[in-house]
């Protein structure tokens, strides 16, 4: 998180902040259901 | 290369080789367009090629590559980059065929990281593509920024 922060010239607390709203939307977008009924193998 | 251009740096060529498709992939992340990834990696790389000694006495080319391309990304606000695209409909039902399960679930990821924010499209793919926490140390962002 802190790299992340640093590659992007922001704070690390932006970062915490925007990747769990990014997370949240991507949780609920109705493009990625099609995901959630499948196995994912990391 | 034609005599209007200066040879490309000493070891410049071959790190494009080795390394140009890894970092494509990074930048169809980002831009969900190959295109616009090619532009994208296009810039930084000239970029580069104009500092390549400082790139290569950083320490770790890929590293400075790789930051670039994100910084780039994020800052980049040129007209034709703000076309993003909304949301298109959903694929139809591509049947049993993998080939099309493949490109109808790419064609989902794209779409679904077109409707983040700039900053949390780079942020995702920095966190989980990128480096992922369950990959360990990282390999390619050990290097401070060099800017």
């Amino acid at each position: 998180m802190e790299r992340t922060a640093q590659v992007l010239g922001c704070s690390p607390n932006t970062v915490k902040v925007q990747s769990s709203r990014a997370l949240r939307s991507l949780r609920t977008d109705p493009d990625l259901s099609l995901f959630t009924n499948r196995e994912v193998v990391p | 290369m034609t005599d209007r251009y200066p040879a490309p740096p000493e070891g410049f060529a071959d790190f494009v080789t080795a390394r140009s498709a890894a970092l494509l992939r990074s930048a169809w992340l980002l831009t969900g367009d190959a295109g616009r990834a090619e532009d994208l990696l296009q810039t930084v790389l000239a970029g580069a090629w104009r500092r390549w000694s400082t790139v290569v006495a950083a320490g770790h080319p890929e590293a400075y590559l790789r930051r670039a391309l994100f910084t780039t990304y994020v800052s980049w606000w040129r007209r034709r980059w703000r076309a993003e695209f909304p949301a298109a409909t959903p694929p139809e039902d591509t049947g049993p065929s993998d080939l099309a399960r493949e490109s109808a679930d790419r064609d989902a990821v794209r779409r679904a990281l077109a409707r983040l924010s700039r900053q949390q499209r780079a942020i995702v793919v920095l966190r989980y593509v990128e480096d992922p926490p369950w990959n360990g140390p990282p390999r390619c962002w050990a290097v401070r920024r060099t800017r």
